[in-house]
């Protein structure tokens, strides 16, 4: 290798601003390429996380249920399935056993109860009263009922003797119960007999002679768990789940060998989520691909703009080498040799800041085994591609300036593509098959079955083409700028002068800004939208952000005080074609869901309705109704849709002729489901089946595309610090002619001020134009996308733009902050070059 | 006196917005294999021009080039690239463009002599009269040294011929004249040179003076 090329690298130390531009290009295309990998697999481990958490961690693992066992053959389900746990790996079983319930004899009483036994759950109860653990332990609810106390020994003495009451075990459940919440905790509102609270044996052993003896209610039901920890990761999951089916296959095939087999069931509750989190990974790789190459391509246009400005200063030496005979392909080499090195220590802080600021825009902070590696590639893969840009860019020039001079210069062919209409067409073509399959979720389908990389591509490629547009009309616009005279307005025609002077970078930076402003907005704006339609969904669906079931005493007499600040009681009459909602007009707003709703206004269209009045919501019939359990109503106002109604079918009344009618009656709160729980029971009220409003819905499809967008987002910031980069980087490399050029003015009589205002109109006007036409573009198509893209668009409100103005605001601020320090630099270089610079030109 | 260029007939267009314009039309010429000979006339009667066909820089629009007797017109950039490398030294006007700025005085007689395969040989320093510089800045010479060395570089190639593109435009009188000497050196080395110039003193010493005037030899 002769000595230009070897010294190469070394040279690229006589230019700072080129090297750090350099690293600046391989930083960004290495982030791009490295964070688009990262993320997509970290949205399937944030589904699994979601999915789990909503899983019981009892659940996790293989998990063996059967029902009608004698103790014989209980007691060999266990063995069987310890034994193969052992040899698949798969830890220690908890085993729990139950009878049915039933009336037991305790000293003549017959108090309903069912008998248990599960390992460690006398540590996971609170004892009131005794606590030896060699007799049975008996829940509160059965002890008050048949007069059990310390000692009582039932069934006629066969039993062993209590030895500890223990509290009922209550909603909301700890982990350790979530499992079993079905057989534990009794339900107070149910018919006689229907549920009870179970009385643990000691151990197992006893439970099972218990069982011999007594053949109870046809034999007992069994659990068997392998509680273990929730997995992070895709690939831990997927590990779990494989132990577990390889288990569900062993234990089943030795106990059919056995013909026990079909009293067992073996269930593998992961292995669902397994699959959906690799489709939301997928999914959302496919939908962030579309950005991630056109941001890749800005990313390459970038280090080509390097190059070319590299040319332009080696274009001296590039001459002379060329005219001892190097090629245009050795001196691609020689560009990549000074160049490759600030490009590689960019990819290099590219890759590590995706790493090490994953949580910061990931859904996940894990990453699956082998992430790491596909993202290494990747970012090879784009340096290598960087490396060809530079070798062709300088190779083309030398060929175009210096080898065949004079040529057609192929250059400016894609000047006259119509790069706007093709983008446009493209955008039309995403947004007509999204109108024709909306990302809408087919029954028991976990995922947006289509939201594929075209449906969820259709923003951006709008935005992409309000770019292309901006940067056509500023080329036409800056191409007949010389016409323009001005001079009544000196600094703008200094300034419209200066962008016509540097057209090339004026409409580079154009496009880059539109396009990070409006991707900015527009993952911002659906991202919210989504967030919003979640939020919005899930607490009309279940009406308040808690609810649970209570007796209808609670209605009649009221809430206690201190639940009453955040709670109301609603009775529910749900009817063929309607659901009929009897409230409390001056309790309602405290409780309900509301969404952005006026809480008077509410209240007062509530307070309105007399007895035989109701309101009518959604698409329920008006005028005069008959209502089962309520009668005849007349309905007096109307509204598209209501808590727990959302926007089906029904009617709100504030009477009826007799509240025994109402079946269901449930205490809605706008507290957390833990707060009314615990109120409920500190004020001594029975309660069933309390659920909170965030574990409603399934939010995971609306995560996916929330997942999508915020990538979106954090590609558009990407995006505007390279826009804010090349700003910087067009008035550094002006900056000696600039500096000149307004010195010359301002000695010729230019107002300092002009001269500042021309700065702020020439920058501010890039800044501006992306503002305006980026904040529109992806305004609009928030407005439009969000409603495309909700997944349950039958679950009112669909999803709409939320409110961008706020954005708007910062990103206008922003601009303004990066115009105004530009300006500031680009002002102080004039005032500075005035004697020097011009002694010296 | 053997020939080393023949050119018959060559012209040389450029489109400009303006429409095609001729910088050169027309010219015959011999250039002998030693000796100075001066591309002399006015600025724009394309004396440059023609020394970048005859540098195989240029292709001519019209005419042939025959250098040592091989037609080199029609060639491809491969072999013109082979032919510049090979047998023809190029210094240009500006001193500065003839080095490479980030490598030693040392280095880029070093690159010189390596682009066409030649050992270097850095004795040419203290012929070129600027000794003890090897390991000096480029920048740290002054423009009559820079030419100087461009020139140094130039024979370090061992090249057929050697063509200057107004070699003392940018340099004081004092300069001009060491540059002048090494370029008398050159030819008493045996390397003939070929200058585009209207520097008097350098048409002084040229063996042949082609005069130019609008494109054409008139004299």
């Amino acid at each position: 290798m002769q000595s230009p090329w070897r010294a190469a690298p070394r040279a690229a130390g006589s230019s700072p601003l080129t090297v750090l531009v350099a690293v600046v290009a391989g930083l960004l295309l290495s982030f791009v390429g490295a964070a688009a990998v990262l993320h997509a697999d970290s949205a399937g481990n944030a589904a699994i996380d979601y999915q789990a958490g909503r899983l019981c961690p009892q659940s996790v693992s293989a998990v063996f249920d059967g029902g009608g066992l004698t103790a014989a053959e209980a007691e060999r389900v266990v063995d069987v399935v310890g034994e193969q746990a052992r040899a698949a790996g798969a830890g220690t079983p908890l085993v729990a056993l139950y009878s049915s319930v039933r009336q037991n004899d305790f000293d003549g009483k017959h108090p309903w109860s069912r008998f248990g036994y599960r390992d460690g759950a006398m540590d996971n109860v609170t004892v009131l009263e005794g606590g030896s653990r060699d007799g049975l332990w008996v829940p509160q609810s059965v002890a008050r009922d048949g007069g059990i106390t310390l000692g009582s020994r039932g069934l006629g003495g066969t039993l062993p003797p209590v030895t500890a009451i223990y509290a009922d075990v209550a909603d909301p459940v700890s982990d350790y119960w979530c499992a079993e919440r079905q057989r534990i905790v009794p339900n107070p509102l149910a018919a006689e007999g229907a549920t009870a609270a179970p009385i643990w044996f000691p151990d197992r052993a006893r439970f099972a002679a218990y069982l011999d003896r007594e053949q109870a209610g046809g034999g007992a039901a069994l659990s068997v768990r392998f509680p273990r920890p929730v997995p992070g990761t895709v690939d831990d999951a997927a590990s779990v789940v494989a132990v577990g089916a390889d288990l569900i296959s062993r234990v089943k095939g030795t106990l059919e060998a056995e013909g026990v087999g079909q009293t067992v069931t073996g269930s593998n509750y992961l292995a669902k989520p397994v699959e959906v989190a690799g489709k939301a990974s997928s999914t959302v790789w496919s939908a962030v691909l579309p950005l991630t190459v056109i941001s890749l391509l800005v990313g390459l246009a970038g280090v080509a703009a390097v190059t070319g400005q590299w040319c332009q200063r080696r274009q001296a030496e590039l001459r002379l080498l060329w005219a001892r005979g190097a090629g245009p392909a050795a001196l691609g080499g020689r560009a990549v040799l000074e160049l490759a090195a600030p490009l590689l220590v960019g990819a290099v802080a590219g890759f590590t800041l995706a790493r090490v600021a994953l949580s910061a825009y990931a859904p996940s902070p894990l990453l699956n085994g082998g992430t790491v590696g596909t993202a290494l590639l990747l970012v090879a893969g784009v340096f290598l591609a960087s490396l060809a840009v530079v070798a062709v860019v300088t190779g083309v020039r030398v060929h175009r300036t210096l080898q065949a001079p004079g040529g057609r210069n192929r250059a400016r062919v894609p000047r006259w593509v119509p790069w706007e209409l093709l983008a446009a067409v493209a955008a039309y073509l995403t947004w007509a098959r999204v109108r024709s399959q909306p990302v809408e979720l087919a029954f028991a389908q976990p995922l947006p079955k289509t939201a594929e990389a075209a449906g969820l591509a259709f923003p951006l490629l709008v935005v992409l083409t309000v770019a292309l547009v901006a940067v056509r009309l500023a080329r036409w616009g800056l191409a007949a700028a010389h016409r323009v005279r001005w001079w009544r307005v000196p600094a703008a025609q200094l300034a419209v002068r200066r962008l016509a002077a540097a057209t090339g970078s004026a409409v580079g930076i154009l496009l880059v800004g539109v396009l990070a402003v409006g991707t900015l907005t527009v993952g911002v704006g659906v991202a919210d939208a989504q967030d919003e339609a979640l939020r919005t969904k899930s607490g009309l669906f279940v009406g308040a952000e808690s609810v649970a079931q209570v007796p209808r005493r609670v209605a009649e007499a009221g809430l206690p005080a201190d639940l009453a600040e955040h709670a109301t009681v609603v009775g529910v009459v749900k009817a063929k074609q309607a659901t009929v909602l009897l409230v409390d007009p001056a309790t309602f707003t405290r409780g309900a869901w509301l969404g952005d709703r006026d809480a008077g206004q509410v209240a007062a269209a509530l307070a309105e309705l007399r007895p035989g009045q109701a309101l009518r919501v959604g698409a329920a019939p008006g005028g005069s109704v008959e209502l089962p359990w309520v009668g005849r109503v007349r309905t007096v106002a109307e509204a598209a849709s209501f808590p727990l109604i959302g926007s089906g079918a029904g009617y709100v009344v504030t009477s009826v002729p007799d509240p025994r009618d109402v079946a269901v009656w449930q205490a809605w709160s706008a507290e957390p489901v833990q707060r009314l729980t615990a109120g409920l029971g500190a004020a001594g009220i029975d309660f069933f089946s309390p659920r909170g409003r965030a574990g409603a819905l399934d939010g995971l499809p609306f995560l996916t595309v929330t997942w999508t967008f915020d990538f979106v987002t954090a590609l558009g910031f990407v995006l505007a610090v390279v826009a804010a980069a090349a700003l910087v980087l067009a008035v550094e490399v002006r900056r000696r002619q600039n500096a000149l050029a307004g010195a010359l003015a301002t000695r010729m009589g230019l107002r300092r001020g002009a001269l500042v205002l021309s700065h702020l109109v020439e920058l501010g006007s890039l800044a501006g134009v992306s503002v305006l036409a980026g904040s529109a573009a992806g305004w609009v198509c928030a407005a439009v996308a969000a409603p495309l893209l909700d997944p349950s668009p039958w679950l009112r409100p669909i999803a709409s733009a939320p409110d961008l103005l706020g954005l708007v605001g910062l990103t206008a601020g922003a601009a303004a902050a990066v115009v105004g320090l530009i300006c500031l630099s680009a002002v102080r270089s004039v005032t500075t070059a005035r004697v020097g610079e011009l002694i010296r030109g | 006196m053997a020939e080393l260029y023949e050119v018959r007939g060559v012209g040389v267009d450029y489109r400009t917005p303006a429409g095609v314009v001729s910088a050169v039309r027309g010219v015959d010429l011999d250039v002998p294999a030693s000796g100075i000979t001066v591309l002399a006339g006015p600025s724009g009667s394309g004396k440059s021009t023609l020394l970048r066909v005859l540098g195989l820089i240029d292709r001519p629009t019209a005419g042939t080039v025959v250098l040592d007797g091989a037609d080199v017109g029609g060639l491809s950039h491969k072999r013109r690239r082979a032919l510049r490398r090979d047998r023809i030294a190029m210094v240009f006007q500006a001193p500065p463009d003839n080095l490479i700025g980030h490598l030693s005085v040392g280095g880029n007689l070093r690159a010189a002599a390596e682009s066409a395969g030649r050992e270097t040989d850095l004795g040419v320093l203290e012929w070129l009269g600027i000794p003890g510089t090897r390991s000096w800045r480029v920048e740290a010479l002054s423009g009559g040294q820079q030419q100087r060395l461009a020139f140094g570089c130039a024979l370090a190639r061992s090249p057929s011929v050697v063509l200057a593109d107004e070699p003392t435009s940018q340099l004081d009188s004092a300069s001009a004249l060491l540059v002048l000497d090494v370029l008398t050196g050159l030819t008493e080395r045996g390397v003939p040179v070929v200058a585009a110039s209207h520097d008097s003193e350098l048409v002084d010493r040229a063996d042949r003076v082609v005069r130019l005037r609008e494109g054409e030899v008139v004299g």
